[in-house]
């Protein structure tokens, strides 16, 4: 369990396996020519595949069943404990879909942080979070893992609500070692899940040879000089 | 269990398992009929009086006529009416509403053409009275007298449709506003003064001279001045008067259209509400349900979503579009014209996102924020005022059509900001390509997006009976955002 990051070890870093899959569907996801249709329906599956990975994490309890063949019992397990999808918003939300199509009836709230350009700091808007959601089980979802300021402050909100940190579980598909370090040295009892470890960030603190903005991709919403570029 | 969750129980509706019924109790299909008007938006009348917006008040359809002297305005009201049967239509007259001649002028100076000759605050105050569907009495005027008298009054009773008719009935703005629709009867002025010359002969037995000295002091000025002006206000020109019979059976079925209307469409044209089927009001009775399980409410509204999503993608432009097909014939069909981007009002609007991209795969999608300003209690004034306090929206709006996502609206104020916002000098979307989808609105709602942006279409697949003393729409769906999502 875990993985190394830059010499450190982190027990609680879960990268899935890399498969030629995974590694074809996260190279269409950082091709800048990647049109949109196919760009939001290879995001839509990294994100159901990240997702499905993640809840691997959660804790389980034998379960017995009686198989249809014979009647025969078997031993297995169920889902121990009850769960909550958070995102964070923009780009969080748009794992969503794929934690509903998982757990249909799941509760799903909502951070809203988001960079104040002049300041460089995030700065936090509203969160939308079950009465309950201190007993449960949270996966916090943000595809982006740059210098972590937004997943911190969302992990401020969590523990102020009374999540129990060690019931967080941080669904990403792209995180930076700046990000990983700053998160799981602030918060070690958490689980972070992703699909790629990348180099590190730019000069912007954008995270580097990686998908760009994840939100404005997915939601169309990219400033006009950047949209749909051509290969030259 | 396959997958984690927090609740028990699956709908079993969706799983294709029916509950048996017993037979006495099942319903025949709905066959809404649909009526298609001039815009491309289509009208489906109400099918039962407690599903939606019946119990709202809404006034009546009020029509104005106006033209020339003589120009036969009066026989034109009267094959309106004809054809309109026995709706409740009530006629009235701008001629009931003269000041009357001061004592010391000469009646065969004075000027019936003028402004001033009519008392339009009387006219307005008999219109407001009746739009609050009160029952008025009018006094007559009495061309022999050439005062209104008490004991000659009309009676107006309570009336689903009123034309306004007079020389000069589109002249009082306050008037004009109230019409919902507005004719001109456009006939050759030589018509006009050969009837005149005939009325007034034969029925008030008047020389030919004194007739036309009148036509040229008052009658031709005042059309020139006064009533040709109003023309541009109209919204029909009746060309030939009441001899255009295809015209007037145009007008006829439009207004038979509205009266079948009983809810907000009638004075709202803006406003699209979805054709109602038992398929729909069965996702209204599931979801709405307080007892619904967030499984439910989720996969039952999203099926919602989706069919008023549908429909506002049907208000898009479209243009021919000619293809081949595998077996080398030609189709004539259409295409999509149109630039398109999501916007949704959070944190609700965003549960229509998914239906949204189901239809369109790579639509641009903004979101809005809106929430209540910073000023202190003490310095605000009437409303609170609402603010955008966070957005991210693509670029471009100016260009595309915008569909603003917002699943319920109570007053509408939240919906409003938003609408100001986008058609303000920074984000410069066109009025007239935002369309709002939303699932129940409150007729407060309808009132103030309807009415203050009057470009702006309004799809919604029920209108609901008010609002609660929250200020919540009723009966409502509770609180979406939180029902949906099951958060607080």
């Amino acid at each position: 369990m875990g993985y190394q990051v830059n010499g450190v070890h982190w027990p609680q870093l879960h990268v899935h396996q890399q498969t030629a899959q995974l590694r074809c569907l996260m190279t269409a996801l950082c091709d800048k020519h990647c049109p949109p249709s196919d760009w939001v329906f290879t995001a839509d599956r990294v994100n159901r595949i990240m997702v499905e990975f993640a809840l691997n994490f959660l804790p389980v309890q034998p379960h017995h069943v009686i198989t249809p063949v014979d009647d025969e019992p078997l031993s297995g397990v169920k889902f121990a404990g009850r769960i909550v999808g958070v995102s964070i918003v923009r780009a969080g939300e748009a794992m969503e879909t794929a934690l509903r199509s998982c757990c249909r009836n799941v509760r799903l709230g909502k951070i809203l942080v988001q960079r104040d350009e002049r300041t460089a700091e995030p700065r936090y808007y509203m969160a939308k979070l079950p009465t309950d959601v201190a007993t449960r089980h949270v996966l916090l979802m943000d595809p982006m893992l740059a210098t972590g300021g937004s997943a911190l402050m969302a992990m401020g909100k969590l523990l102020e609500a009374g999540v129990k940190e060690s019931n967080i579980i941080f669904v990403n598909v792209v995180a930076s070692p700046e990000g990983i370090r700053n998160l799981l040295s602030k918060h070690p009892a958490i689980q972070v899940c992703t699909a790629s470890i990348a180099e590190g960030l730019n000069s912007q603190k954008y995270i580097r040879r990686s998908l760009g903005d994840f939100g404005d991709r997915y939601f169309g919403t990219l400033p006009a000089d950047q949209e749909n570029p051509k290969p030259s | 269990m396959v997958a984690p969750s927090d609740a028990d129980g699956d709908g079993d509706l969706r799983n294709g398992n029916f509950s048996s019924v017993d037979s006495a109790s099942l319903l025949q299909p709905l066959t809404p009929r649909h009526v298609f008007t001039s815009g491309c938006q289509h009208h489906t009348p109400p099918v039962s009086s407690s599903y939606s917006a019946q119990n709202a008040v809404v006034g009546p359809f009020i029509i104005g006529v106006t033209g020339a002297s003589a120009s036969g305005k009066t026989t034109v009201c009267e094959k309106i009416i004809d054809g309109l049967g026995d709706q409740r239509c009530v006629l009235v007259s701008l001629d009931w509403f003269y000041h009357g001649i001061p004592d010391e002028v000469d009646p065969r100076t004075y000027n019936f053409d003028h402004p001033n000759a009519f008392d339009f605050d009387a006219l307005y105050d008999t219109l407001r009275s009746m739009q609050h569907k009160k029952p008025v009495s009018v006094p007559m005027y009495d061309f022999t007298r050439h005062c209104r008298v008490e004991d000659n009054c009309a009676e107006l009773d309570v009336a689903d449709v009123i034309i306004v008719e007079g020389i000069l009935s589109f002249y009082d703005p306050r008037i004009r506003d109230m019409m919902h629709m507005k004719i001109f009867v456009d006939e050759d002025a030589d018509i006009c003064l050969s009837r005149r010359i005939i009325r007034d002969a034969q029925a008030r037995a008047r020389s030919i001279e004194s007739i036309l000295k009148q036509y040229t002091t008052f009658v031709k000025p005042a059309f020139e001045r006064f009533i040709l002006p109003t023309k541009r206000h109209s919204d029909i020109v009746l060309p030939r008067g009441a001899e255009n019979l295809v015209a007037i059976d145009l007008i006829i079925k439009h207004i038979a259209l509205k009266i079948e209307q009983t809810d907000l469409r009638k004075v709202y044209s803006n406003l699209i509400v979805m054709a109602d089927s038992y398929q729909c009001r069965g996702l209204h009775t599931i979801f709405r349900n307080a007892d619904a399980s967030r499984d439910d409410i989720v996969f039952y509204s999203n099926r919602l979503m989706r069919l008023v999503i549908e429909e506002g993608l049907g208000l898009l432009p479209f243009q021919r579009k000619s293809i081949t097909t595998p077996s080398g014939g030609r189709f004539h069909g259409v295409g999509f014209v149109a630039g398109l981007a999501g916007v949704s009002l959070m944190p609700s609007g965003e549960a229509m996102e998914n239906s949204l991209r189901a239809v369109c795969n790579t639509v641009r999608i903004g979101k809005m924020l809106i929430g209540r300003s910073n000023v202190e209690p003490h310095d605000r004034q009437g409303d609170e005022e609402l603010v955008v306090e966070y957005e991210y929206l693509p670029t471009g709006l100016e260009e595309r059509y915008v569909l603003l996502l917002a699943p319920v609206l109570n007053d509408g104020a939240k919906c409003e900001t938003a609408l100001k916002r986008l058609t303000g000098a920074e984000v410069r979307c066109r009025e007239d390509r935002i369309v709002v989808l939303s699932l129940i609105v409150a007729p407060e709602a309808v009132s103030r997006i309807c009415g203050r942006f009057a470009k702006v279409r309004l799809v919604v697949s029920a209108v609901d009976e008010g609002l609660d003393k929250e200020g919540n729409v009723f009966p409502g769906a509770g609180d979406f955002s939180r029902r949906y999502y099951g958060t607080e």
